[in-house]
């Protein structure tokens, strides 16, 4: 689901990032005012399981391949403004270390990612929860949450994937950029996520609950000094560990291939707007380092990217402590 | 007067941090095991080929700042920021000579010792560190010396600089003494090094100190210390293996 860049027109991206900024504004001013600020160090924890969570690469019949996002389980822990800087702030990481993600798309797969799943998610959650909130009725309207706020972001990019070959032809007919109009991208889209990537996000929400629940760590992980507890070190080293068996999935994801391959999907050319559009060299592409086992590599990957973000939202939480003290 | 208040401020801010310790006291990993990883772990990199060891030992030492509080997130960082790019600087023309790959291998070399030590500063007490070294009499020696040194770099800096001052006020119109009071001031603060050294020989001798740290609180081996000694011959081995073939 991660839109690389030169797949959305320049005008796309810009309207997509455009609709974002309100959207960031508002969360920020939320999390300020409500979320307590020992939860804040939460948010890195939570944006950390995400960002593992999409490592997690699942193979489909026909080569292409997807991932859980965890959306919904930030915001059904930390809420939907929480959840939407915390992934905005993953998906940015992604995105500048291991180009996962474009730069100019940035916005859209915020708005995809970052806005529409979880708050779609948590609002069905809430809807499912009303008053009661025992276990298992929690557990099983996360659940919901979490599928149709999956296939709701996979919708929104399918359309935004599929509208390019409408509004952007050059002059002998080709696209300009992705070449797939909704006629394609819609079915391809939505059939791995409301099948496989759908059930994967299921899971990944519903395990990893009802584990924050049983050990209670949405209270432990924010301890006096907010230094990481336990249990939660050892379920994100797991996790890490863990993380090689994304690479089993050989293939690429729908929508994302590169310039050469884009070509042998079937459409025949490379749409001039891709073959001389932005190219940005990450510092760690596709989760690896040269010279490494590519095994190796994306455990180091994982490590990077979960320390990073563990300690933005850690660095976030003393500013707001110093903050809060001046005032 | 006012070097005496220096003096006092410090040894109560030492004091004070160490009854704000208190509690926390008795590692879980002996000290000394933690900084001779520590040290075999700067060493290895100072000596490995390669840039896999290095950037492998980053990665780890970043998780593990990850999971310290903010207020050491904070503190290490900030002890990163200048020798990371001071060493940057003074590397940057070997990309104009045509060698990125120095320059980031020496960076990456700086950064990666320099977290190092600033981690083990903030999972270690400093009590802890003079402990690990109290294990050799000779490394004991040593603690001593680095201790002594610390001391009266800032003790006989601060006395220079007070005798500059003196010097400064009192130098109006032409004086021939001016052009000589560079060595004057470094001979007079040799003589007052001297007269301190043997102040503090006296005072050791007064507390019955032959230099020797001594510890009291015994550290039973632990399932943890054997943890850690498997994670450092992991280390090794690991370093072993990404140095062959280079």
């Amino acid at each position: 689901m991660h839109i690389p860049d030169n797949y959305l027109s320049p005008q796309t991206c810009g309207v997509m990032a455009a609709a974002m900024v309100p959207v960031w504004a508002v969360s920020v001013h939320k999390v300020k005012k409500e979320l307590p600020k020992d939860k804040i160090p939460a948010m890195g924890v939570a944006a950390a399981f995400s960002f593992l969570a999409m490592m997690f690469n699942i193979p489909m019949p026909g080569g292409t391949t997807g991932h859980a996002v965890g959306g919904t389980l930030i915001a059904v822990i930390l809420g939907p403004y929480a959840a939407c800087l915390s992934m905005s702030i993953a998906l940015l990481l992604q995105a500048l270390i291991f180009g996962d993600g474009g730069i100019l798309s940035f916005g859209a797969n915020c708005f995809n990612m970052a806005f529409v799943l979880p708050f779609v998610g948590y609002g069905l959650y809430r809807i499912l929860l009303r008053k009661k909130t025992s276990g298992r009725r929690e557990l099983i309207s996360a659940g919901i949450g979490s599928y149709v706020g999956i296939n709701a972001a996979a919708f929104c990019a399918a359309v935004e994937f599929g509208i390019q070959p409408m509004l952007f032809r050059d002059t002998s007919g080709n696209a300009l950029y992705c070449p797939y109009g909704l006629n394609v991208s819609v079915p391809v889209m939505m059939l791995g996520h409301l099948t496989v990537f759908g059930l994967a996000e299921v899971i990944f929400t519903v395990a990893v609950l009802a584990f924050v629940r049983r050990t209670a760590l949405e209270t432990t992980a924010v301890s006096t000094d907010a230094a990481t507890p336990l249990p939660l070190k050892i379920f994100l080293m797991l996790l890490i560990a863990a993380t090689p068996l994304g690479l089993l999935a050989a293939g690429t994801a729908w929508g994302e291939w590169d310039k050469a391959e884009i070509a042998k999907t079937g459409i025949g050319y490379t749409p001039k707007g891709m073959a001389k559009g932005l190219t940005y060299r990450a510092l760690m592409p596709d989760y690896s380092l040269k010279g490494l086992p590519a095994g190796f590599g994306y455990i180091l990957s994982a490590l990077i990217g979960t320390a990073l973000l563990i300690i933005v939202f850690k660095l976030l939480w003393r500013n707001k402590g110093e903050d809060e003290e001046l005032q | 007067m006012k070097l005496n208040l220096k003096i006092l401020k410090m040894t109560g801010h030492l004091l004070s941090r160490d009854m704000e310790r208190q509690p926390d006291r008795n590692p879980r990993v002996l000290p000394a095991l933690r900084v001779g990883a520590a040290v075999l772990c700067i060493l290895l990199c100072a000596i490995s080929r390669n840039a896999v060891f290095v950037i492998t030992i980053i990665t780890v030492e970043l998780f593990r700042l990850a999971m310290r509080p903010p207020d050491d997130i904070a503190h290490v960082l900030k002890a990163l920021i200048l020798p990371v790019i001071f060493t940057f600087l003074i590397m940057l023309p070997a990309v104009f000579f045509g060698h990125p790959k120095t320059m980031l291998t020496v960076t990456l070399k700086v950064l990666e010792s320099v977290m190092i030590i600033a981690v083990l500063n903030c999972v270690l007490d400093w009590q802890d560190v003079t402990q690990a070294f109290g294990v050799s009499e000779n490394l004991s020696m040593l603690v001593l010396i680095l201790d002594m040194t610390m001391r009266f770099l800032m003790i006989l800096g601060d006395y220079s600089n007070q005798l500059l001052e003196a010097v400064t006020l009192r130098s109006v119109g032409k004086d021939s003494w001016k052009h000589a009071k560079v060595d004057g001031i470094l001979g007079t603060t040799f003589m007052k090094s001297r007269q301190m050294a043997e102040a503090t020989s006296e005072a050791m001798a007064c507390r019955c100190f032959d230099g020797r740290y001594r510890c009291y609180e015994s550290h039973r081996f632990s399932g943890y210390d054997l943890l850690y000694l498997g994670v450092a011959a992991i280390m090794v081995l690991f370093f072993v293996k990404t140095q062959k073939g280079v």
